[in-house]
Order: structure tokens, then sequence, then C-alpha cells
């Protein structure tokens, strides 16, 4: 049996949606490699733009190329292996205290598209768990004590930080951080202010509410993209 | 919602999420629990209180209060938190964001956070809670947030990563019906000996068998809370309202009266004795979730020599003796009355009748006053002299009728039967005339001077709360001198100068008597 993946030649143009990220967006259009869509010459641009596959913009254009053709010869009455080489997508998560103590040894449950995955952070606080690409919620339990009684709840939206330099981008990894943003979507106020503030003075930095490449610096550092 | 991004081997991204670990303490008293003072759990008996903790609605944390008082809670940011505990819910602040200390918000959450004082108070509470604060951090007062010693104390004290709740609180009183006609006062919430003897309630003072009206503020639990008042020992102290037997009203606030009972005197004037008014959480065994400490201070006793001199030889015609125009009794009565609130008990021997024949009958001189004094003065007493209106007393006293001298800087100093006063000079009021009540006060104002309190001669008003208040101020140049001992205007409640403490004018009044005069004219029973 032979099977021939129908060629295209123009290549589709993708508006990003919250929640997207190349590691999406390559699933949904059957690229088993996101890195396949993000080196593509055709999205040059994009790539210029967002140096984090994952870190996209609403509004952000994904030129999606046409699936390339591939044949494969099998032999009949035989069974075949297909292995599809691609990428998996994995969820990084480091929790700590707010000064940056890691939540070390802790019991955890994360539940993505009805996976229930568990574990016990290492000794850094940090969680590494391969989930489904298209997932765009998960739920995270963190547990404070041996027998599970007390603990910590997040609701995770994967996809939808924007990259640092956003005001948005800044909003949420601060709000993440620990310290207090009103909002997340991208309006400054003065609470965002207060913050970045906040943030400055806890990492050493002048005092003020500006937005200049050495604050952009060290919240990308200290959040971790 | 968190929001998070992908990774992948080939670009490791690592998100983070940091929660906030809050410290919260529950207290008996405002104030830094790092302090020894402040040190008051609630749960220190070993009774256990369990908490639980809900972030945006949902359960996240439970447990026991632990015996240092103190709650741990994990606060993810951005989240609504809610502590409850003792039928009560408390919404806990993220420990970030401080406004800085000399500005208005700045130090409201700080009063917040110390317990001083609710989330949203109007700007009188929250005067009185930084009054309170700096009472209690031995500051002197100054609403002014703008004072660098406050907000430097109150940067120390108010730490982010620390809440404190004060489920209740207690504030001194006065029912209308209950307040003193004679000489009305305005008292402080409690008193400053709170900062003298390290006490971590509230404190007031009370001299023995009297009875005080106290308001209990429900700060920080829920209104139908089961609240139950007891005394920590009904021998010196009893709750007289409301029934301890049955839990207190619903409600925020309630009036409660207390009396003191008998205490064992001595010589020793510092010697108090200390009970508590405790409130306890469920049950009359529960508990104690709040506490007001009462200073019962001994009673001073001071003999008091009373002469009523009867002026002849003036105006060529028999003056009426002062004992049928005097209403000696009646005057006495409602001083001693004054100074027995205040832990003075003023024994006041029967008058003595003096007559002098002044030499010139418009004029009274020194000479003639000391003659007075030389003849008729009594050791270890008080001696006051009561003289009837005369014409052309000596020039420095320019006032007339009754006279007294102390026999500190045997100066005299004059009352009258009848108004009007000119001492001080401000309050002619002649539209008084025959007023009793301003003699009183008067007298029991010049009494004060003798317990080492100056007067402050104010020209706005001469109202018997101002009189009060002025008799609670210690002479300048005496304080200096007899250092250290409480001045009033240190521990007083306003910036001003109306002053509005109280009982602790007696412990100064011990410190003066003991450690500057010898206490010539005062004596223990």
């Amino acid at each position: 049996m032979v099977t021939t993946l129908k060629k295209k030649s123009e290549f589709k143009e993708h508006l990003v949606k919250p929640g997207e990220c190349f590691a999406s967006i390559a699933k949904q259009y059957g690229f088993a490699d996101p890195d396949t869509l993000y080196h593509h010459p055709s999205n040059a641009k994009i790539r210029a733009l967002r140096t984090n596959k994952h870190l996209l913009e609403t509004n952000d254009i994904v030129r999606i190329p046409a699936v390339q053709k591939k044949t494969v010869s099998l032999m009949a009455g035989k069974q075949t292996v297909l292995v599809l080489k691609g990428k998996v997508c994995l969820f990084n998560l480091q929790i700590a205290e707010f000064d940056g103590k890691p939540l070390a040894n802790s019991a955890y449950l994360l539940e993505v598209s009805k996976h229930k995955y568990t574990g016990v952070t290492n000794a850094i606080g940090k969680i590494t768990q391969v989930i489904d690409s298209g997932a765009t919620t998960g739920k995270l339990w963190v547990y404070l004590d041996e027998n599970k009684h007390n603990s910590l709840f997040w609701t995770l939206q994967f996809g939808t930080l924007t990259p640092c330099q956003t005001i948005a981008g800044i909003q949420a990894r601060l709000n993440n951080l620990g310290y207090y943003c009103a909002n997340e979507k991208g309006e400054m106020d003065s609470s965002t202010q207060d913050a970045i503030t906040q943030f400055k003075l806890q990492n050493h930095l002048p005092a003020n509410p500006e937005i200049d490449e050495s604050f952009l610096s060290a919240l990308a550092n200290t959040y971790g993209l | 919602m968190a929001k998070v991004a992908r990774s992948s081997f080939t670009t490791q991204n690592i998100n983070s999420l940091r929660v906030h670990k809050l410290k919260v303490f529950l207290q008996t008293v405002a104030g830094s629990h790092k302090s020894e003072l402040f040190n008051a759990p609630i749960s220190e008996d070993d009774q256990n209180i369990e908490y639980a903790v809900y972030i945006d609605g949902r359960f996240s944390q439970s447990g026991f209060v632990q015996p240092d008082g103190s709650i741990t809670v994990y606060m993810p940011s951005a989240k609504q938190v809610e502590l409850r505990l003792l039928g009560s819910q408390y919404s806990l602040l993220p420990p970030i964001n401080l406004p800085p200390p000399n500005t208005e918000k700045g130090v409201k959450q700080r009063l917040y956070r110390l317990g001083y004082c609710g989330e949203n108070e109007t700007e009188d509470k929250v005067k009185s809670a930084l009054l309170h604060f700096q009472l209690d951090q031995k500051l002197p007062p100054n609403t002014n947030l703008s004072n660098n010693a406050t907000c430097s104390a109150l940067s120390q004290a108010a730490l982010p990563s620390e809440q404190r709740i004060v489920p209740v609180q207690f504030e001194r009183c006065s029912l209308e019906a209950n307040v003193d006609t004679f000489l009305p006062h305005t008292y402080p919430p409690f008193d400053a000996e709170k900062a003298d003897f390290n006490q971590a309630c509230a404190l007031v003072s009370m001299a023995p068998q009297s009875t005080m009206q106290l308001t209990l503020k429900r700060a920080n639990i829920a209104a139908n809370s089961p609240l139950f008042l007891s005394s920590s020992n009904p021998d010196l102290l009893t709750v007289v309202k409301p029934d301890t037997t049955i839990p207190l009203a619903e409600g925020t606030e309630q009036i409660i009266e207390i009396t003191s009972g008998c205490i064992q005197e001595t010589e020793n004037l510092y010697a108090m004795e200390m009970a508590y008014i405790d409130v306890r959480y469920g049950a009359d065994d529960g508990v104690i979730i709040g506490r007001l400490g009462v200073c019962l201070l001994p009673r001073i006793y001071i003999n008091v020599q009373a002469y009523l001199v009867n002026i002849h030889g003036r105006e060529k015609k028999q003056s009426i003796p002062l004992e049928s125009s005097f209403p000696f009794k009646k005057v006495i009565q409602n001083v001693k009355h004054f100074w027995l609130q205040y832990g003075i008990q003023l024994n006041v021997a029967a008058p003595e009748e003096i007559n002098l024949t002044l030499a010139e009958s418009q004029h009274m001189h020194i000479d003639e006053i000391n003659h007075v004094l030389n003849t008729h003065y009594a050791e270890n007493h008080i001696n006051v002299y009561f003289i009837p209106h005369i014409k052309g007393l000596p020039e420095t006293s320019k006032t007339n009728q009754a006279l007294a001298f102390t026999p500190k800087e045997y100066q005299g100093f004059y009352l009258k039967k009848d108004m009007p006063l000119r001492y001080p000079a401000l309050f002619f009021e002649t539209g008084k005339s025959h007023n009793i009540a301003q003699n009183e006060r008067l007298l029991a104002m010049k009494l004060g001077h003798f317990f080492g309190l100056d007067s402050v001669h104010c020209d706005a008003d001469f109202s018997p709360q101002l009189l009060a208040a002025n008799l609670m101020y210690i002479q300048q140049d005496i304080s200096q001198q007899a250092m250290p001992y409480l001045t009033l205007r240190d521990i007083s409640y306003q910036d001003n100068s109306t002053v509005k403490t109280l009982p602790s004018q007696c412990l100064s009044v011990r410190h003066f008597l003991l450690s500057k005069f010898n206490a010539p004219y005062y004596q223990t029973e």
C-alpha cells in the first residue's frame, strides 16, 4: 500500500489567537515538529520578531507551508511500524516562595486534557511534564503537606504568556512572580507601575516604574523566559 | 488563571509561580509580635483554635493556631485569600506593595497590619490608632504623618510578611448618666501605664472600690460570635454589667461596667495590683481572645486643714462670718469627690475659725497674711484658708475673697465664695456670681498644685473639661528636676495642649510626692 500526501504549492497565513504558539499551531496543521514551521523560510519575519517560538502575540502572522509529501513503501501482509518523527511539547514550571526559596519535594497533581500527572517537585521546585501541545488549559495542585490535605491551586493557561517586551507579558510575569497587577490585558495602570517599582526594588534596580532594558532583562531572568 | 508558556527540548522555557508566605498572628493586643511586650498569643493556654484558608473561595489550607499564636498561610498572588477562624472571616493582604510609611495610605496599611485599626477606618480612628501605636512605642504623640520617628518605627514594626488579627479591643467610655457632673472628663481610650508597665494588653487604672465603664469593641471578629467576660481575680475586679454567665449580646460594641475591690494598702506608693478582664470565645472557660489590664492603684491619703478667716475692721462694719456665709461642707465634699476619682483621698479636718483684724480697713498687708500663716499652720497638712471678700488685697493678688496658701511656695491664691474669679485672671465671669461650682473647681485645681500638678492658663475657655485637663499637667520646671517620672504631656493623646489622659496622673503624683518633696503634707494610713 502506498500513501501519498497531497502537495500544496502555496502557503497559508495563520493569524495567531490567544493561547497559540508554534507548538499548538504545528499540531493544528499536521506538523509533527514545530521547528519545521518556525524555521521555515516563509516565517523568517516572525522568527526575527519572536525569538522564542512559544511566545507569540495575538494577531502575529505565521505562515503555514505546504505539507511535504513523503512516500513510504510497505510490504503487504507484513506488520510495519511507522514512527512519526516529531518533538514533544513540554511544560516546565518552578514553584517557589516569593523570595525564591523553592518549594522542593512537594507532591503535585497536574491535570491537562483529562490526563492526570502526579509527581514531586525536584530540589529546585521544578516540574517538567510532557503535555499535549494542543491543550490550552490545565489545573495544578501543589500539596503543602504529606497527607495532601493542604494545597495550592492554579488554573494554567498554556501559550497565553506573551513576550516579555509587551505590557501584557510584563503583567503576567509579575503576577506569577507574586507581585500584583490588577490586569493582564496590557493596559498600564497604577498597580502595574507599583508592581514594576516593587520588582525593581527587590532586584536592586532604581525604584521607578519605567520599563527599561535592565528591568526587562531582570524580569526575564527571574521568571525564566 | 496563570498565563504560562509551553516549552520543548530545544527551547527550555521555565515558568515561575511564586507564593507568598504570610505569617498571621492572632493576638490579644495590637502591636509587633517580635517585641516581648506584644507577645500575647491567643492560644498560649493550649487551647486549640482551628483555622481554614480559602483562596478564591476554594479550600486551600487548614490547621491549628500555633502556640505562639501564629498561622502560616501560603498565598498565590492576585487572589482573594480568606482566613476563617473563631467563626469569623478575615481577608488577608498580599505581603507586598506597602506604600511609603510617610503617606496616609502607608500609615493606614501598617496600622492595620499591626492590628491597631480596621482596614478602612475613618480619619479619626486612624489618628487614634496612630497615637496608640506611639504610646506603645514610647514616642511623643504626633499625628503628623511625616513624623520621622513614627514612620521609622512603623516601618520596623509592620513587616509586609506579617499580619496581625486582634479580635476585640477595649476603650474607656463615659456614659452620660455616669459622668461626673461636677467635673466631667474626656477619658482616653486607655491609659499610658501600658507603656510604663509593659503590659501586653490595653490598660486602665482604677482607684480601689470604684466603678468604671468601658466599651468592648468587636474590632475584628463577627458581631454574633459567642463571647464571654470573666475576671482574673474576682476579689479585685468584678464585671457588674453585663451578666457574665451568658454570652455578650450581639453587636459591634458592648458597654461593660467593672468595679474594683479593696487592695492591700502599704506605705509603698508604687504598690499596685493587677487584674484582668478576659474576653473568652465560645464558653465562659473558652480561649481568651482579648484582655484588658486593670491597674489598681493604692489610695493616697492627704490631710487637709481648712481655716475660715473672718476679717474684721473692714468698712467699719462686722462682716458675716464665713461659717454661715460660705457653703464649706458642700464645696469640700465635691472637691473630695473629685480627687477620690484619682485615688487621692482628702482627709479634711473640721475647719478652724480665725478672726483677723486688719490694721487698715481698706488694705490687707502681706505681713497680716503671714501672721495668719505663722499662727495657724498644721504640719503634714495642706492648709487652706478661706477668707471673705475684702477690698485692697496685696497688689500681687488682684483677686479677692477666699484665700489659700500653698505651703510649698508660700504663695497665696485666692478663692471666694462668690465669683468673680480673677485667677486665672482671664476667667472673670461677672455673670456667674455665687457660682459655688466654680469655687469647687478652682479649689480642686489648686489642690492639684500640691500634688505637683500645674494648671495651664488658657485664655480660650474655663470649662470643667479644660480644668480637668489642665490639672493633668505637671509643672515644667519641676518635671525637669524630678526625672525620671512621667510627664503627662508626654503621654497625652493629642498633638496640642489639650490633654486627654487620666489616671496616670495618680502615678505621677506618687512619683512626685515621693521623689521630690518627700511628702511633707501627705501620709499614708
